[in-house]
């Protein structure tokens, strides 16, 4: 009921008449005093799945790997003793055959000491294998002056094959080689190995099937991206060293083209409006109905910094992630991009996150899988003004050792 | 707000989605704002009133059942939280058994009039900023908000004739004052 007052009807025509200017300041001010939004909660749970996923298969990964170089160490030691020949006149007089493999360095007894038949002994001082009841051949080892190769029949005291029927107790001198331990000392230092050390079974033991042997090399490549918005081509160079172990770190210095013709032509379909038939611009449907027309094509150009931090997952496999930030060349000012009601800008700046997969094909030929995820709506607080520029991205590489390896 | 886009809006109000708040707080930052003005003393204690009560709609936006205008629902937020500030602050002796300054009506009626047609709405809400806070609180619940004196004396826990004398004692007020404006523009002229 409103009152019919002649002056109150004024006053309320008046107060209808004019309205107050928005103010975003005052919109900054409440939004700070109200609870996180869901969408910035959902972001963040998303990441903190991302990061914990990634963490944890890094850290399954992680462990895999651990486990398996350490069961490929006696293989690994096998391939070291191939590759290293017994002295002249030492077991090849007793006729030993290059399948011994076994090279026990004197400083490693107790890795030994648990399996029966892998005890090293001196030649004069070697008895038939025991079971693993007995360490009776522990003593000998603190005194031994020489390591002994023994076959891979006496690894094992469950081996039944020994033509005497002994269980492990096959070994016959004729079937130990000794070699002197300041050759063994001497075949260390040459690859590069403190002899005191315990041997190292990583990166040595490979071949060059992938240019990752090699410390540090650069590389000249291209690809190409498709994603939700965009698709487009880059080149660049690349640098990558190892840091440790099988880690390394990448960098890339790129030059991307970017537009948004096919996004464009798939949501600019034809007019509703007329009987006539329309022609469809190419890769549109026909049967789409006319959407909100993507703003023209954009025809953009960046320059990328994508560092890198990786893992070798394998001689030919990688992994890594890192940053990637890009800066638009053509344009200065912001480009708005008006989508399904939406106003959205292609940030100037574009900062995102990669992550990459590198198969090689050949030793200087890597082909890799990017994904490229856009951040600035998660670091910038515009409330999700920034287009992701998100996409996927096909590379080839060639890549040039720079120096060796270690 | 077409019907479509007002269920999106508080579809996404109740999910806590920032643009649809954003939205909200934007389509309604002008009439609510003239609201709060015309119960606060001055437009800033006005556009604290504005967010307090739109805290209170984003936190109770689940109660509203569908049921009834939105905007009616939020300005009936909006109004309680704008008599919340009076009677905090200033109403604390609701009940005013005297009557002061009664001013007798002459020809201020048509001086008023004529002169509110020629004033700005910034103007014309500082006017009506300066007047008691019981009597505004009561003048604008009866003449904007369109509440009974019945409904006022229940609200504001007066009787229905007490707020009646608060609207005629506004009216005059503002009716004073305005043509006093007027006579200082006249003499600045």
């Amino acid at each position: 009921m409103s009152s019919r007052n002649e002056f109150d009807i004024l006053l309320r025509k008046k107060l209808r008449e004019e309205e107050f200017e928005y103010d975003p300041e005052s919109w900054q001010r409440l939004s700070q005093l109200m609870p996180p939004s869901s969408g910035s909660l959902n972001r963040n749970k998303r990441w903190l799945l991302f990061t914990s996923s990634a963490a944890v298969i890094g850290m399954a990964l992680s462990v895999f790997f651990f486990f398996k170089f350490v069961e490929n160490r006696p293989a690994q030691m096998d391939q070291l003793a191939q590759n290293k020949q017994p002295a002249a006149g030492k077991g090849t007089q007793n006729g030993v055959s290059p399948e011994y493999h076994k090279v026990i360095v004197e400083n490693e007894p107790e890795r030994y000491a648990q399996s029966a038949g892998n005890l090293p002994v001196t030649r004069k001082e070697y008895t038939p294998v025991v079971p693993a009841e007995t360490n009776s051949n522990e003593e000998a080892l603190g005194s031994a002056q020489h390591v002994a190769i023994l076959p891979p029949a006496a690894q094992s005291p469950a081996q039944p094959d020994d033509e005497t029927g002994d269980k492990g107790s096959g070994l016959k001198d004729e079937d130990i080689v000794v070699i002197p331990k300041e050759e063994v000392q001497a075949a260390q230092q040459l690859m590069g190995r403190d002899p005191a050390a315990a041997p190292e079974w990583g990166y040595d033991s490979y071949k060059t099937g992938s240019r990752n042997a090699n410390v540090t090399s650069v590389g000249l490549g291209g690809g190409m991206s498709y994603g939700n918005l965009n698709a487009g081509y880059a080149i660049g160079v690349s640098a990558r060293t190892k840091i440790a172990g099988d880690f390394f770190v990448d960098g890339t210095v790129a030059m991307l083209y970017n537009n948004n013709t096919s996004n464009t032509a798939i949501n600019n379909g034809p007019s509703l409006n007329d009987d006539d038939y329309k022609f469809s611009r190419p890769g549109s449907f026909a049967q789409t109905v006319a959407a909100p027309a993507i703003s023209p094509i954009q025809r953009l150009y960046y320059v990328q910094f994508n560092p890198s931090v990786g893992y070798q997952l394998d001689p030919n496999i990688a992994f890594s992630v890192g940053g990637d930030f890009q800066q638009m060349l053509n344009k200065n000012e912001e480009v708005v991009l008006q989508a399904s009601n939406q106003a959205k800008i292609l940030p100037n700046f574009d900062i995102g996150l990669t992550t990459k997969s590198e198969f090689s094909i050949t030793p200087n030929i890597q082909a890799g899988l990017v994904y490229r995820e856009g951040l600035n709506n998660l670091i910038k607080s515009e409330h999700s003004r920034y287009v992701n520029r998100r996409y996927i991205q096909v590379q080839f590489k060639y890549n040039l050792p720079v120096s060796g390896q270690k | 707000m077409s019907d479509y886009i007002e269920h999106d809006i508080i579809e996404g109000c109740r999910r806590n989605k920032r643009q649809q708040q954003e939205q909200l707080y934007k389509k309604y930052y002008s009439l609510f704002l003239k609201l709060c003005a015309r119960y606060a003393r001055d437009m800033h204690d006005a556009e604290q009133l504005m967010q307090d009560s739109f805290l209170k709609i984003f936190n109770h936006i689940g109660d509203y059942s569908g049921k009834g205008s939105f905007e009616g629902w939020m300005r009936r937020i909006v109004v309680n939280t704008c008599l919340d500030y009076l009677k905090s602050k200033y109403l604390k002796n609701a009940m005013q058994l005297y009557f002061p300054n009664e001013i007798h009506e002459s020809m201020t009626f048509k001086v008023a009039n004529h002169a509110v047609e020629k004033m700005a709405m910034r103007d014309i809400l500082k006017v009506v900023q300066t007047l008691p806070p019981m009597s505004r609180a009561v003048f604008n619940l009866f003449v904007f908000e369109g509440y009974s004196h019945k409904e006022i004396a229940n609200m504001l826990h007066i009787s229905e004739g007490t707020s009646q004398w608060h609207v005629n004692n506004a009216r005059k007020n503002l009716q004073q004052k305005i043509k006093d404006n007027k006579l200082i523009e006249t003499k600045m002229l």
